[in-house]
């Protein structure tokens, strides 16, 4: 069985097929992209994977077990991390506060403990307020703690995404176009990020990108969708060389093709 | 430079935390001192401002936190007035149980609330929550064997070793109340479950894409805010010794409203000085009758001009501005290291 598994995945937005007949499954470990121009159906796809949109037909299996239909806290709580095209922080809370909720949401603690704020509780949000503070310094980005979300840079902003769903040491992390809206220079910073991930953290990459550039550099897989089809899938060098990803890319020039 | 903020907004973070302890400290020394320098009727009125002050903290959680918007708190103030009413009158229980007993029947009634909130947001839940205010008002005057319909109920004083309690005694169980939900309220503020409430308040797809139950989240912020409005609901029955539909309508709602905003949305200490400071001024402005209700209206559309982040903003402000005004000399002091 591997890791993350579609199945004929089709989803339909009132007569639009965003999503039609999708499959393809990963492995564990490494980086995989998919890639393909606006409107392909690359957010749609992780949308369905995580739970956040319903799937018409087919079937998603996340490390053997069904999550089609499931919720996206039950999904989340399997291991099944993902970031937000648009960061999506709290943007009123700190920057250390945002990075220890990717670690305390998913626990359930009970209302009489919080209203007590028990010596449990206390040391456990200790404990999460170092580890988050760690991730932090990991991320090169200690000096921003005390920031309000709002406060920070797009590019910083999407590094703290990451490093939020990290905390919640997911073995898949779906990336949303995580350089999508940033300088070539905060994108390598950024895809550095993503290496480290997957080193240290043993985390299954699976990133959406619009940037070639990028997945040609990290990505050993590359599934390519147009108009809510896949219409290739393979290691990035061949697939860029695949003359119906060339026309789906037309007029944009393909590194390595 | 980047590098010299984060010491120094630490520092000035645990400063702002002692200022506000102090302040905290200093309210309460002056809630204990207030009875023996006013007279009864005065200290009837802060009574109901700190019954007030426990409706405000329960609805600042629900409302500025979760972000679950809600016109019901009269009605979970009802709840707990009428079940403090009929638990000690009929029934016969004590009112140190009663009390509690209300604000946990209240609780229960705003799960109630709660699962339509499951579903709906925003503007619709108000709408929602508005029709739950209407229909506790009309089952209060339908129901008058228990309620006394339109016409009210009186309620008994409770006793203590068998002597009734004065507007004197009750004050201090007030505020014995007031105090140590204000110290619940805070430690769930800070606990992982006020962080879930404004994760779901930012967006609920974000936070269930982290593992948040958001169901449960909600439910529990209604819950929460409705045992805070029930209990003062009970508490505020006995003091003011007769209650009827009147006291639990939509312009109690808006007051409610006010007081959070004047203190601002989802700051615990914020509702505290909301709900005094529209107390003081409700009071100085009884002498204008019908045009009280314009006043404190007009306070609310001032506050939403001026400040738009109510009182909790302007003291966030005063922090930074104080952070400006101490950043060369913290500059300074790193440089001479």
């Amino acid at each position: 069985m591997s890791f993350l598994s579609l199945e004929n995945v089709s989803v339909r937005f009132g007569g639009v097929n965003a999503l039609s007949e999708v499959s393809f499954s990963l492995e564990p470990g490494g980086i995989s992209a998919i890639i393909g121009p606006n409107g392909a159906g690359k957010t749609t796809l992780i949308n369905a994977v995580s739970g956040l949109v319903p799937i018409d037909n087919g079937r998603i299996f996340f490390d053997g077990a069904e999550i089609h239909g499931k919720t996206a806290q039950a999904i989340a709580r399997a291991g099944l991390g993902r970031a937000f095209q648009h960061a999506e922080l709290m943007a009123d809370e700190s920057v250390v506060e945002n990075i220890i909720a990717g670690r305390t949401l998913r626990t359930r603690p009970s209302l009489l403990q919080c209203m007590l704020w028990t010596p449990a509780l206390r040391d456990s949000e200790r404990e999460a307020r170092n580890d988050a503070l760690a991730m932090l310094e990991g991320l090169g980005l200690r000096s921003v703690a005390d920031l309000k979300a709002r406060e920070l840079s797009y590019g910083v902003a999407k590094k703290i995404d990451i490093g939020r769903a990290l905390m919640g040491a997911p073995r898949l992390l779906l990336l949303d176009e995580p350089t999508a809206g940033l300088s070539d220079i905060e994108a390598d910073d950024l895809i550095g990020l993503c290496l480290r991930a997957v080193k240290d953290f043993g985390t299954t990459l699976l990133l959406i990108e619009h940037n070639l550039r990028v997945v040609m550099a990290v990505s050993q897989r590359v599934i390519v969708l147009d108009y809510g089809r896949k219409i290739a899938d393979g290691i990035p060098s061949v697939v860029t060389a695949d003359p119906a990803v060339v026309t789906a890319y037309l007029g944009e020039e393909l590194p390595g093709a | 430079m980047a590098c010299l903020a984060a010491p120094r907004r630490g520092v000035s973070e645990r400063a702002t935390e002692q200022a506000l302890t102090f302040l905290l400290a200093a309210t309460v020394a002056v809630g204990v001192a207030l009875p023996f320098f006013v007279h009864s009727y005065l200290l009837q009125m802060a009574s109901f401002a700190l019954v007030n002050v426990i409706v405000a903290i329960g609805l600042t959680v629900l409302i500025g936190q979760a972000g679950q918007v809600s016109l019901a708190s009269p009605s979970f103030v009802a709840i707990g007035a009428y079940l403090v009413t009929h638990l000690t009158k009929v029934l016969g229980l004590s009112y140190w149980v009663a009390m509690p007993l209300s604000g946990i029947g209240a609780a229960a009634f705003g799960a109630v609330l709660g699962f339509p909130a499951l579903r709906v947001r925003g503007f619709y839940l108000a709408i929602v929550s508005l029709a739950f205010l209407q229909t506790t008002s009309i089952l209060i005057e339908t129901l008058q064997t228990y309620t006394g319909g339109v016409r009210g109920i009186s309620v008994p004083r409770p006793t203590i070793f068998g002597s009734r309690l004065t507007n004197f005694d009750f004050y201090f169980v007030v505020l014995a109340v007031t105090v140590i939900l204000f110290a619940v309220a805070r430690n769930v503020s800070r606990s992982p479950l006020g962080r879930s409430f404004r994760a779901v308040h930012a967006s609920e797809n974000v936070a269930a894409s982290q593992g948040a139950d958001v169901a449960r989240v909600k439910m529990i912020a209604f819950v929460f805010s409705s045992f805070y409005a029930g209990i003062a609901g009970a508490l505020f029955a006995p003091l003011i010794g007769f209650i009827d539909p009147l006291e639990f309508g939509l312009v109690t709602a808006i007051h409610h409203i006010v007081f959070i905003i004047v203190g601002g949305l989802g700051s615990v200490p914020g509702a505290v000085y909301g709900a005094l400071t529209m107390g003081v001024i409700g009071e100085l402005t009884n002498g204008f009758k019908e045009y009280k209700e314009l006043i404190f209206n007009l306070a609310l559309l001032a506050v939403l001009f001026v400040i738009p982040r109510g009182l909790s903003g302007i003291a966030a402000s005063l922090v930074k501005f104080a952070r400006r005004r101490r950043g060369p000399s913290a500059e300074q002091t790193v440089r001479e290291v």
